[in-house]
């Protein structure tokens, strides 16, 4: 499903309740960096409960096309510089997936024939890590 | 007949009746004739040779017997010959307790030799060998542990491989070996006694307690009930043992509201 609208993403994201404590798998870059896809290991039911097999991935492919900006903020502290070899899958774990609004990041960019959209990754309060995406058009995708 | 009843008198007369008296008390004495007419003398009973330790080989401390003097009696039988009696020690004196002490030691080797025995007979027999496991600490999650020390990362087997130099609130939690059912309210308690701030989570379901070395702890509502998630300052979620674990074994660990 694609959105290019504010309304249709924010629907999106809700639908799949907002990637709550999922996964980051896999982030790649398409159409020679002017795409993005965020692969998730989707942990939700459709009635809002956990799944049963979360050792299981399922994988929902987040795709941002006409992507402006992408920032990555991992904060790592002293100790997984210390010892990165102790870093797994947690570190990807997210809180939430957040539609910004009147965010600082799309103002540049209010001139161009197309509306420009801002979702960020967060990650708990308190933790600096961050992933910001500006972009144009998101397709929502549960591989089978 | 005057004649026998005479002779009969002098028979009696020359009769010794400290035969009798010899039975009930013991040997008497005879001082040699023409010392002291016909009186008798008991001898004392010999005092029992000194008895040696068969380990230390010295000698065991005794008490003197008691010797009582006998008043003399209206017979006259043992008028002044010192008459012995050697009492038992009463269970208070030095003698008893010396031999208690030396029972009970011998009885304490006994038994450590047969427990060591007996374990490492069932330890051989099981095919697990095991050091002793630690006694458990008070329950409720209010009995404090001293810090540990600077530098030593080595945790204790029965630790979670996942608070590998975590921060004592963040171990504390976890004395009870595991975080299932545990009260939230000792959680709390823990957590913040220990440097952890309290706030609510992201999606606004939930209490998250961080600290500054990156650990957190989230307590997160969810379908009427509560779990809690851990993750340590390596970013590792944790089972509720405190090991690093895959996804299915760190979601879903109920936690008491009371």
């Amino acid at each position: 499903m694609k959105s290019a609208n504010a309304y249709g993403i924010i629907e999106q994201l809700s639908k799949y309740h907002h990637f709550e404590e999922c996964i980051i798998e896999e982030i790649s870059w398409l159409n020679f960096g002017i795409a993005i896809e965020v692969r998730l290991n989707y942990i939700w039911q459709a009635n809002g409960t956990l799944r049963q097999n979360l050792d299981e991935p399922e994988i929902v492919i987040l795709r941002f096309n006409l992507v402006q900006e992408f920032h990555m903020i991992n904060a790592l502290n002293a100790a997984k510089c210390e010892s990165p070899e102790l870093i797994n899958w947690g570190v990807n774990e997210i809180a939430s997936v957040k539609y910004i609004e009147n965010s600082e990041y799309i103002k540049k960019y209010k001139n161009l024939p197309v509306s420009f959209h801002h979702i960020s990754f967060l990650w708990e309060r308190g933790s600096n890590q961050k992933l910001d995406v500006v972009f144009s058009e998101l397709e929502i995708e549960t591989l089978k | 007949m005057r004649r026998l009843a005479a002779s009969l008198f002098i028979l009696l007369m020359a009769c010794d009746f400290s035969v009798f008296a010899q039975r009930r008390t013991g040997p008497i004495y005879r001082p040699p004739s023409g010392t002291g007419g016909s009186r008798t003398t008991r001898i004392p009973r010999p005092i029992p040779p000194p008895r040696f330790d068969p380990r230390t080989r010295q000698p065991i401390p005794t008490r003197p017997p008691v010797i009582r003097r006998t008043p003399s009696t209206s017979t006259g039988r043992v008028a002044g010959g010192p008459s012995s009696k050697v009492t038992i020690p009463p269970s208070s004196s030095p003698q008893v307790a010396v031999a208690k002490t030396q029972a009970k030691a011998t009885l304490d080797q006994l038994r450590t030799s047969l427990r060591a025995r007996l374990r490492s007979s069932t330890a051989l027999s099981s095919g697990n060998v095991r050091s002793p496991k630690k006694p458990p600490t008070g329950g409720g999650g209010g009995g404090r542990k001293p810090p540990s020390g600077g530098g030593n990362n080595e945790e204790p087997p029965d630790r979670g491989n996942g608070l590998k130099n975590a921060s004592q609130g963040f171990k504390e939690i976890f004395d009870n070996r595991s975080l299932r059912n545990q009260s939230i309210i000792n959680i709390r308690d823990t957590l913040t006694r220990n440097g952890f701030k309290q706030t609510i989570t992201n999606n606004r379901k939930g209490y998250l307690f961080k600290n500054e070395l990156g650990e957190e702890i989230r307590i997160m509502n969810r379908g009427g009930g509560w779990d809690i998630r851990v993750r340590n300052r390596y970013g590792n979620n944790l089972d509720e043992f405190g090991n690093v674990a895959p996804p299915s074994k760190t979601h879903n660990i109920p936690v008491r509201s009371q």
